[in-house]
């Protein structure tokens, strides 16, 4: 039961990350409908910048981890800017806008890789580091932070979309973009917002990891797949299915582990979504994404 | 140097097969696979066991390799495919995630990450296929067959469905064709001719472990496709032929193994971006009206 219970803490450790990954890549995705895998390099970018931040300007954490998260989003918007929206202006088809993303992606992980070398590199996190004992459960502060942080960006994320102007823009242009363009919404200008607020939600997922187990150049392909898994499973354009989509793989992948050995994690999470795509297409509320429509 | 040689043309082979069925899914059907290594690892594996394990040799383990290849292809296509193209997308990653993860894991059946050695060199009529030179013609052979394989099918009734589909699913649909079942067949066909090319490759090297069959690998094959030029038959060739050469030119100078391999990853990736901006149906593509 011990071993359940830590099993579960876990996941949700986990699975706070991949929630912070799962909205932010969903909101992008429900809004603009690119498939936008960069996001897995924006994702790695933010744990370098928060690294490079500590080590190289030695600023104190929380402004290099705020400068990060303020950097990765700059990051979304320009990808945008000066990839998506040129091939759009060009009437590219989608897979297209994918395949530039998929080359975005290999080639800052590479160059990633170049500067800072494949392994991992971590970062000193002081007193975060120290464990805590919750009843039979041992976690670190950072997990805590973690857990914490999921559950802000999340509420955050959805006071934004629900009551800020720009926000309800957002929203006007994922459920009918043609409908936003008539009442005098720019759509390139929501794209841009949109950027840059699903980068910032999902940076500290990659900066926490970088201050947990250490920032890494080939991390992002992984958590960005993940995401759209947990996306789809979630339902494409609900931010709270996003959630709850990338919290059920986690809890799923860590629980798992009681009676299947570690190294079948994957294995498990996406043998749930040919399942899951099976059974319930449309995920758990939203809407299903047709061909027809791209 | 022939041996050199020999051996940079049987690769271009290999990967000609591979960009050549892929690009049956990708230019033809305008489906996107992320698993096309895994399948090239499938065939690979499963001719290489049906050869050590049950003695089937070079011919009954590729007839193994395409059927494993497809069998594998038609469960996730099956499903995926009955939504649309960003789910295979996903599912297609996760297929190569979890193929890799039986490679690796599956130590009784696979060996884990110290692969397979010892896998024979394929013969015919007696005659030992041992030699880079004399594999240049079986690997040049298959390509052509391949080659052939994909002319026929692209310019029958079926390929017109194919490209119907791929242009305007509804239109396709509305004329009474069975959109999904035509999708799932593509998948299959395409995974059993990469499955033979694996085949080839484990038969051709002798030893195959995990390491070649990775995401990385999936990426650089969908590369050769989209660098070649899509929608032509001789583009993936040309791709093949061109993007092996640039780790070739790399070798000349005297750069670091630790930073050659990113460096390669980091070209492709370039090339990717720039052919998408700059000329998005390759380099023998066709400029394609409309949307």
């Amino acid at each position: 039961m011990d071993l359940f219970l830590q099993l579960a803490a876990t996941g949700l450790v986990v699975g706070s990350l991949y929630v912070l990954c799962a909205i932010g890549w969903g909101l992008i995705y429900g809004t603009t409908l690119h498939f936008h895998v960069a996001h897995g390099a924006v994702f790695t970018l933010a744990a370098y910048y928060a690294y490079a931040g500590q080590k190289f300007l030695h600023l104190p954490l929380a402004i290099a981890v705020i400068g990060a998260i303020l950097a990765a989003a700059i990051s979304g918007m320009l990808i945008d800017l000066f990839i998506y929206q040129p091939l759009e202006r060009r009437g590219a088809i989608r897979t297209t806008l994918f395949i530039a993303s998929l080359g975005l992606l290999t080639l800052i992980e590479n160059v990633l890789a170049i500067i800072f070398t494949p392994d991992p590199l971590r970062m000193d996190v002081g007193w975060l580091a120290d464990s805590v004992q919750l009843g039979p459960i041992f976690l670190t502060r950072l997990h805590l932070v973690s857990v914490g942080t999921a559950i802000i960006g999340f509420l955050a994320l959805m006071a934004f979309l629900k009551y800020s102007l720009w926000g309800q823009a957002i929203r006007a242009v994922s459920s009918s973009p043609e409908m936003a363009r008539t009442v005098g919404i720019d759509l390139r200008r929501v794209h841009l917002l949109t950027y840059a607020v699903g980068s910032a939600i999902s940076a500290p997922a990659g900066i926490l990891l970088a201050m947990d187990v250490g920032a890494e150049p080939y991390r992002g392909t992984t958590f960005v797949l993940l995401a759209s898994v947990a996306v789809i499973m979630g339902g494409i354009g609900s931010i709270p299915g996003a959630a709850l989509g990338a919290l059920f793989l986690a809890l799923l992948e860590n629980l798992g582990v009681w009676k299947i050995p570690s190294e079948w994690q994957s294995t498990i999470s996406f043998g749930i979504f040919l399942i899951f795509i099976v059974v319930r297409p449309r995920g758990f509320f939203g809407r299903k994404i047709q061909s027809a429509e791209i | 140097m022939t041996a050199y040689l020999a051996h940079f043309l049987v690769m271009v082979a290999i990967y000609s097969i591979l960009a050549l069925s892929l690009n049956l899914l990708i230019g033809y059907s305008g489906i996107f696979s992320l698993a096309h290594a895994a399948i090239y690892g499938i065939g690979a594996y499963s001719s290489a066991l049906a050869a050590l394990k049950l003695g089937l040799g070079f011919w009954g383990g590729m007839v193994v390799a395409a059927s494993v290849g497809a069998f594998a292809s038609a469960l996730v296509a099956i499903p995926s495919l009955r939504v649309a193209g960003d789910y295979y997308v996903v599912a297609s990653f996760g297929l190569q995630v979890v193929v890799l993860a039986i490679f690796m894991n599956w130590t009784d059946l696979t060996n884990g990450h110290a692969g397979l050695p010892g896998i024979p060199r394929p013969s015919l009529f007696g005659w030992v296929i041992d030699e880079p030179y004399k594999y240049v013609f079986l690997a040049a052979g298959f390509a052509v067959a391949t080659w052939a394989i994909c002319w026929r099918l692209t310019n029958s009734a079926f390929g017109r469905v194919l490209q119907a589909i791929r242009d305007d699913e509804i239109a396709a649909q509305a004329m009474g064709k069975n959109v999904v079942l035509v999708k799932i067949v593509i998948a299959c066909i395409s995974s059993a001719l990469g499955a033979m090319a694996g085949s080839l490759y484990a038969h051709y090297i002798t030893y195959i472990n995990p390491s070649s069959f990775s995401l990385h690998e999936s990426i650089f094959i969908a590369t050769l496709v989209i660098l070649g030029g899509s929608e032509r038959l001789s583009g993936p060739i040309v791709g093949a032929f061109l993007l092996l050469a640039i780790p070739e030119l790399l070798k000349f100078m005297a750069i670091p193994d630790t930073i050659a391999a990113p460096m390669r990853q980091i070209i492709y990736g370039a090339l990717l971006i720039v052919f998408m901006l700059v000329r998005p149906e390759g380099i023998l593509g066709r400029a394609r009206h409309g949307r």
